[in-house]
């Protein structure tokens, strides 16, 4: 066999090597995003339930709860696109903080504090917000990875032929308030 | 923190009897000693009597006298040491734990199964011989916790030209096994070993760590440089290892040494903690009425008890109560 032949067929299986990693790459990410979709959701499922419990001890708060039940609403209708947009972000943005506003208000009230539901609601609340930080931070690290074939000579000729794009990161801290505790 | 001078207190009527015990089996081990002396003595004048009549047969003589020796000082002391060291981790170092932790209970003879050892996966060497003894439990807080010691060891074997066989033992691990019930709810594994790899040999070593396909990059980078992380999940893993967390058990290595490897699985926190010296023992040399003693074995026990703060393991912020 000649050196040219043998240089073109290491040369294909360089290439398929670094396609197939970059495939590899972009499914982790959107395994990844839909970690922290999950998580998202699962939030959403629990904020009218806080809401409700925040309610019946902090009636005259009457205009948070309709700021948190707006901002989960924007929310879930900016999810109608999949994909990580600002406009997504941002929506998540707004709940994360009229929630850490709803809490804070719950702690004004002892007995809110003290009620098992409240207790079981929190709890949850601190654990899919964990989830969240977590998820987030998984797929910032799959970013990186893909980022780094995307950019890096010479895997960097075969992203651009083949259309990979860099990708974005989940700038925003959705989960984890500081100093949660009961 | 624990007040040493309460704990001294509380042991001090356990003490008393103890250093009865102490000051009889020493002078039970100064007698032995004696007649042992007199024994090899008289041994080693029939050696040579016998050798000068009758040649090899002395030397024959000679190796069953100093097993009758050995025999006699084991049966006039060993007895006694062992009985001394017993009633000491019975009456003294329980009630130490008592005082320390009142959940908590001792068991000096018992241990951590070789097969849970085994199951935890922190070493991957086979297992030849196993010993393992002072058991604690409790919970402290919220957190249920055990530890014990553990020797494992596995043995090598090797045959020169002449055929003769070598066994070498090896210790695979000397130390402590410590588990905990963790504060979060999960359901994979995870295990943070000290990265050898990357310090032998530098980037080689981090790229061929990479190649396992449950190998997780941390963002902080001490912890990276500190500790290599292999998950079943990568998304469960960075739920365990928060930042906080990461910090937590870089100050765990900091104070329990390098060697020390953590792993999260089965709901609980595992780490094996290498330690030279045997621990949780009542020394026949020193008085048993030394405060130094009992101080050095709360020490000790509280060593493992800081564990449940160092990890911050009584958070229970989360949903698992």
């Amino acid at each position: 066999m000649s050196p040219i032949v043998i240089i073109i067929v290491l040369l294909l299986i360089y290439w398929v090597v670094v396609y197939n990693s970059l495939i590899n790459g972009r499914n982790q990410i959107r395994r990844a995003f839909s970690g922290i979709d999950v998580q998202l959701k699962k939030r959403w499922d629990l904020i009218p339930q806080l809401v409700n419990t925040v309610k019946g001890y902090a009636a005259h708060e009457a205009s948070l709860f309709e700021k948190v039940v707006e901002a989960r609403t924007n929310a879930k209708l900016a999810t109608k696109s999949s994909a990580l947009t600002e406009d997504r972000l941002s929506c998540e943005k707004v709940l994360t903080e009229h929630t850490a506003e709803l809490m804070a208000v719950a702690e004004a009230y002892p007995e809110l504090k003290a009620s098992e539901q409240f207790i079981m609601l929190h709890r949850n609340l601190t654990e899919v917000e964990a989830q969240i930080a977590a998820s987030r931070r998984s797929y910032n690290a799959y970013v990186v990875k893909y980022n780094n074939a995307v950019e890096s000579f010479p895997s960097n000729i075969i992203a651009t032929q083949h259309g990979f794009k860099v990708a974005d990161y989940f700038s925003i801290e959705l989960g984890e308030r500081e100093n949660v505790r009961l | 923190m624990y007040d040493s001078k309460q704990i001294y207190k509380n042991v001090l009527p356990k003490l008393n009897e103890l250093e009865s015990l102490r000051v009889e089996v020493l002078s039970k081990k100064s007698k032995a000693q004696v007649t042992c002396a007199i024994m090899a003595v008289i041994v080693l004048i029939l050696t040579f009597v016998i050798m000068s009549s009758a040649g090899f047969a002395g030397i024959f003589m000679g190796a069953i006298g100093a097993g009758i020796i050995v025999f006699t000082y084991h049966v006039m002391v060993g007895n006694h040491v062992q009985k001394f060291r017993r009633e000491y981790k019975n009456k003294v170092i329980s009630e130490i734990a008592r005082t320390l932790e009142p959940s908590m209970t001792y068991a000096p003879d018992s241990g951590i199964g070789e097969s849970h050892f085994k199951e935890i996966g922190h070493y991957s060497n086979r297992i030849d011989r196993y010993k393992t003894e002072d058991y604690f439990a409790g919970k402290l807080g919220d957190t249920s916790l055990s530890f014990a010691e553990i020797h494992a060891e596995y043995k090598t074997t090797s045959t020169d030209g002449k055929g003769n066989t070598r066994t070498t033992w090896h210790t695979l691990f000397k130390g402590v096994m410590f588990s905990a019930d963790f504060h979060k709810h999960f359901n994979t594994w995870v295990t943070i070993k000290p990265d050898k790899e990357s310090g032998l040999f530098g980037w080689i070593g981090t790229k061929m760590q990479q190649l396992s396909s449950s190998h997780i990059r941390m963002e902080d980078p001490v912890f990276e440089e500190n500790f290599k992380v292999n998950a079943g999940d990568d998304q469960q893993a960075r739920y365990l290892l928060t930042p906080d967390m990461q910090q937590r058990l870089l100050d765990v290595k900091k104070h329990y040494g390098s060697g020390v490897i953590i792993s999260f699985q089965q709901g609980c926190a595992y780490l094996t903690i290498p330690i030279k010296e045997d621990w949780f023992e009542g020394s026949l040399n020193e008085s048993a009425l030394s405060e130094n003693q009992v101080s050095r074995i709360a020490s000790q026990i509280s060593h493992f008890l800081n564990l449940v703060e160092a990890m911050n393991l009584n958070t229970r912020i989360w949903t698992k109560e």
